[in-house]
Order: C-alpha cells, then structure tokens, then sequence
C-alpha cells in the first residue's frame, strides 16, 4: 500500500502538460479531430475529472468486476435458467445485444480518440480507461450471447448486426458514426459521455437490470449492472469539459451539443429500451413503465445534473419530447410488430386483455389511440389471417434518425398536428423528417449529414435488388430463418379471446 | 431546498446485485446527512439512495457500517450510477447539486 495520500501525488502523476516547440498546436491537435471552440490550450489544462482513479486502483477493480460477472455467467450457462425465460423477454435481450455489443467497441473509438486529442492530460488519462472500459463492454456483451447460440442461435446478431445493413444497424450506426466514429474528442466529450451516457445509457443498462432482476434473468442483470459502473465513472468526462466552454464564454456550444445528442439518443432508446420495457417484458415482472423509467433517470436525474451547469432544457422540450413521450414508443411498436420479418429478434405483441390494461393504466388513453390498431390485428389473427397483418411495402424512414416515420399514428392519437413528414429540399435532393428537431439536427451540419442513403433511398435508388419485400430482406442480411416472427406465436390473441 | 419545483434528491445508486454493500451504504449515509431526510428506493436490479440537493459518504461511517477497513475507491464495482454532481476525496464521496431553482 502506498504511503502517501492519493491526494498528495495523483494531480503531479497526471497532469503531463506542456508547452510544444517542435510542432504547433494545430498539428498535434488538428481543429477536426479536437475542436478547440478558440480556447487557448492552457484553459483547456484545467480540466479536472470529478471522479478519480488512479490506474492501480483501476486495474484492482476491473478485474474483480470481470471475475463477478463471469462467474455468474459460468454458473447459470450450467443451469436451464435461459430455457425458462419469457420469450419476450428473451427478444430484449437478443435485440440488446445487436443494438449494443459492438458499438461498445465503435465507443472505444470514441474514447481512445479523447485519450489522444483530448486537451488535457488529466482528460486523456479518464478517456484511456474509458477505452479500457468500453473494450470490456465489447467483448463481455460478444461472450455472452456466444454461450447462448446453442440455445438461440440469433445470438449471432450480437456481432452480426452490425456488420449488415439491417435497416436497425443502419439507424445504430449513422448515430454512432455521428457520435463517436466521426466526431472530434471535445463534442465526443459532451455527446457520448455526458448526453448519452450521463443522461440515456443509464435508462438501458439499469433500467432492464432492475426488470431482469424480477424476471429471473441473473446474468444478464448482473452484466449490464456491472457495465454500468464502468460509465458512472468515464462519463464524468463530460462535466470538466462542459465548465471550461461555460466559464470562456462557449456555453451556446456545450448546450448545441447537448441539444442535438439528446433528440437523437432520445429516439435510439425510445426504440430499444421504450419497446423492451413496455411490450417485450412480462408483465407480471415490470417494475416501472418506460415513461416512468425516463422520468426518474432522464427528466430528473438528468436533467437536473445539466441545468447546475448553467445551461437549460432543449429548445424542442415541452412541445416534441414531452409529447413524444406519451406515444411514440407506442408507434414504433406497432411498426416493428408489423414489420417484423425485418428484425432479428421476434417482437412480442404483448397485447393479451391484462396487458392492454396495464398499458391503459401507464398510458391514459392508449385503448382509444393505439388500441384500436391492435383490435383490427387481433381481429385477423383470430379469423386465421395472420398473413394481413405482416407488410407488403415499406414505410418512409427519417433522414435523420434512420428510423421509420412513425408521425401518422401520432397525429391519431391526437398528439401532433399534422400526419404529414417534414421535407427538406436540398441541392435537388428531397430529404424527409419524421419530426421538427431531427430537421432541425439536419439542417444544423447539413453537410456532414446530406450525403448519406437511408435504407429507402437505397431501396427507391434501385440499390436494392429485386425490389421487393424479399430483396430488401436479403439485402439487410437477414435469412428466412433469422426474420423475426411474433415471440409467442400469437398466445396474446388467443389469451384474449378467452378473456 | 428548492422551490416551486421538485425536491432534487442526490446520491448512490447501488447495483442490486450488492446488497450487503447497500445496506451499509445506506446506514453510512444517514449517520453522515443528520437532519437529511434519507430515501431509499429498491427497484431490485439496482438501490437508489437519495439526499435532497447534498449526500456526504465518509470513509469512516462505511467502515464502521461494515465492521471492516474499506477504501472508497473500492465502491465503485457497485457504485452503478448517481445522481448529482460528485466529488471524491480520500476521505469521503460527496453528491450535490447547486442550481437553486
């Protein structure tokens, strides 16, 4: 054990900054990859990381998380405990791992980006561990689901998906790409570490640890619990970044940053964690609704941890995310049921009698707005005519978020004003927008956004061929045996009919 | 304390997985925050502990909940989120949060 005090030599080891003579600034921090927002380099040395660690302490403890989460995975990989899950529940999880195991590895990226241009060596210190750590996050959350293909073999998406052009993977990956791939270290600092993973990650990662804990899923619960700890700490990159663009005079900068992460975080998780908690989790086993999970981690937690740093709420809170809130989760829902040859996991309707109730309970008014699409699929599948119910074209996807446009069933349910999308008209290309702020986003860096084909203009391109439900199932990587069908071949509709 | 808005609770949240940790967390917690009123909330996967707007964790008051010498550092394989801001000293975690309003 050391002698001293952490505190007596931690700032002395860690704050290798200095004056450059051989090269300048510009070339050993090039603006692109470390955007200085014209703070001078000694402001930038400042920084001081909330949360310490020094790397004795860091290796101590990653290694006891690592032999914790292993040998719970050790244990129960001997047990049926798999076998006796819920199949919804078990879409979740192989959804999750798709969505999540290898944009672990892309955030490493993100990361290891900070730790190289970050502006100060106290922040490339965090950021290197934060490396370490998303590293961890990808090969725990691939090693995983690789002891389950013998019991599921879509575990396989967990490092599949996103290597495809599953229109998912696309979404997952133009957001990625936005976030950590392509974005340089000071607005990674303030989008990946403080938006998404202070604020959003927190919503996936412990919010269905805390409903798998009750659905009986131990390993998986005991994992995402685990990561998590990894981020409570490097996502304390954010804060010291965020101050010195507050105290020189850039807090329009921090708060852009924030403004244009958090609508887009907001819709990736409202698709996963929104779905997985409301539909795909049994509902003898759901601790909270998703809205409720997002107002204690998010309205709350979040939002009162970024408005100390001076700044405030989205421009787009009251009218589009309260009232996104209330239904587009719902929406997507219904649209990925529908749509469900085109995903890898088997979406679960969760539409038996008790669990429309409960979504009536959560959601005053569902039966009303939603609902009544259920009652005409619920209809065709007790008439034996599951075939109506599955798609024969495709929906309009956003040229922001890359996720379908979902607005006519928001306007339904009477929370939006118009069924309509947004267009853009650009440089004779049209762009379409499921929502103001995702135009707003576009329009904001519409250079770095306008040359990219969604999964409909590569289809309308003609990219895509045969043109077709089943060439746009081939082109997304998805077998006849890998597309997704209802989790419980349609028990709900049956249980319902008894009801 | 706030105002007109929500009472803005700072503090642990302990993975659920670490009860015993929790449970002297949570003792260590209310002998460090006299006269705060201490929330705790089981949401099974994971522990919210909650102070309103300030939450001391000392060292010492973790030792004595737990019977046996511990250093803060080693909270963190359970220390899953938290709310407020943080700051960590040899001594002691501290979550807080400024903004009056």
């Amino acid at each position: 054990m050391p002698s001293l005090a952490r505190s007596e030599w931690y700032d002395l080891t860690r704050d290798m900054n200095w004056t450059l003579s051989y090269v300048d600034q510009e070339e050993a921090w090039p603006q692109d990859l470390s955007n200085t927002y014209g703070i001078p380099a000694e402001k930038w040395w400042g920084w001081d990381e909330p949360y310490k660690v020094t790397y004795s302490e860091y290796v101590h403890n990653q290694v006891g998380k690592d032999a914790g989460v292993y040998s719970v995975n050790s244990v129960i990989g001997r047990s049926r405990m798999f076998d006796e899950l819920d199949p919804g529940w078990k879409s979740a999880i192989v959804a999750h791992y798709g969505a999540i195991a290898v944009p672990e590895y892309i955030a490493g990226l993100g990361e290891s980006r900070m730790g190289r241009f970050g502006r100060a060596a106290a922040w490339r210190n965090m950021a290197t561990f934060g490396c370490l750590d998303e590293t961890r996050h990808g090969q725990i959350q691939t090693y995983f689901p690789y002891t389950l293909l013998n019991k599921e073999p879509r575990m396989d998406w967990a490092h599949k998906a996103l290597h495809t052009n599953e229109w998912g993977a696309i979404a997952a990956r133009h957001l990625f790409d936005d976030m950590f791939t392509a974005n340089d270290a000071v607005s990674t600092a303030i989008q990946l570490t403080f938006t998404f993973e202070t604020g959003f990650t927190n919503l996936q990662f412990l919010g269905m640890a805390a409903d798998a804990m009750n659905v009986g899923d131990l390993d998986f619960g005991a994992l995402i619990s685990s990561i998590q700890t990894d981020e409570a700490r490097h996502s304390q990159q954010g804060e010291p970044t965020i101050k010195i663009l507050v105290e020189n005079g850039q807090k329009e900068v921090a708060q852009h940053l924030v403004d244009h992460m958090f609508w887009r975080s907001w819709h990736v998780f409202a698709l996963l964690t929104g779905i997985s908690m409301d539909y795909y989790t049994p509902l003898e086993h759901r601790t909270h609704s998703f809205k409720e999970f997002m107002n204690e981690w998010i309205n709350k937690q979040f939002i009162d941890q970024f408005r100390d740093f001076g700044l405030e709420r989205p421009w787009y809170w009251n009218e589009q995310f309260l009232g996104e809130l209330e239904w587009y989760h719902h929406a997507l829902h219904l649209g990925i049921w529908t749509w469900r040859p085109t995903v890898w996991w088997n979406p679960d309707a969760g539409m038996s009698g008790a669990e429309r109730e409960w979504l009536e309970e959560k959601y005053p008014g569902w039966n009303d707005s939603f609902g009544k699409y259920w009652d005409v699929i619920t209809a065709n599948v007790r008439a034996g005519k599951p075939e109506l119910t599955l798609p024969e074209t495709f929906p309009m996807v956003c040229n922001m978020c890359q996720i379908p446009v979902v607005s006519p069933a928001g306007y339904a349910a009477g929370f939006l004003k118009s069924p309509a999308p947004l267009l853009l008209d650009l440089e004779g290309r049209r762009y379409t927008f499921c929502s103001e702020p995702c135009k707003w986003i576009f329009e904001q860096s519409s250079a770095r956004f306008k040359g990219h084909l969604g999964i409909i203009d590569r289809f309308l391109g003609g990219l895509i061929q045969p043109p077709d439900l089943g060439g746009a199932l081939a082109y997304m990587g998805l077998s006849p045996e890998e597309c997704g069908q209802d989790a419980t071949n349609y028990a709900w509709a049956r249980e319902n009919g008894k009801a | 304390m706030t105002t007109n808005t929500h009472v803005k609770m700072v503090g642990p949240v302990i993975r659920g997985v670490d009860g015993e940790l929790a449970d002297a967390v949570i003792e260590a917690i209310e002998a460090d925050n006299p006269g705060s009123d201490v929330t705790v909330e089981d949401a099974g996967g994971y522990i919210r502990i909650g102070v309103p707007q300030r939450c001391r964790l000392s060292r010492a008051s973790l030792e004595d909940a737990l019977g046996r010498s511990f250093e803060l550092s080693e909270l963190e394989p359970s220390l899953s989120a938290f709310a407020g801001r943080i700051k960590v000293t040899d001594d002691e975690m501290l979550w807080y949060l400024e903004r009056q309003d």
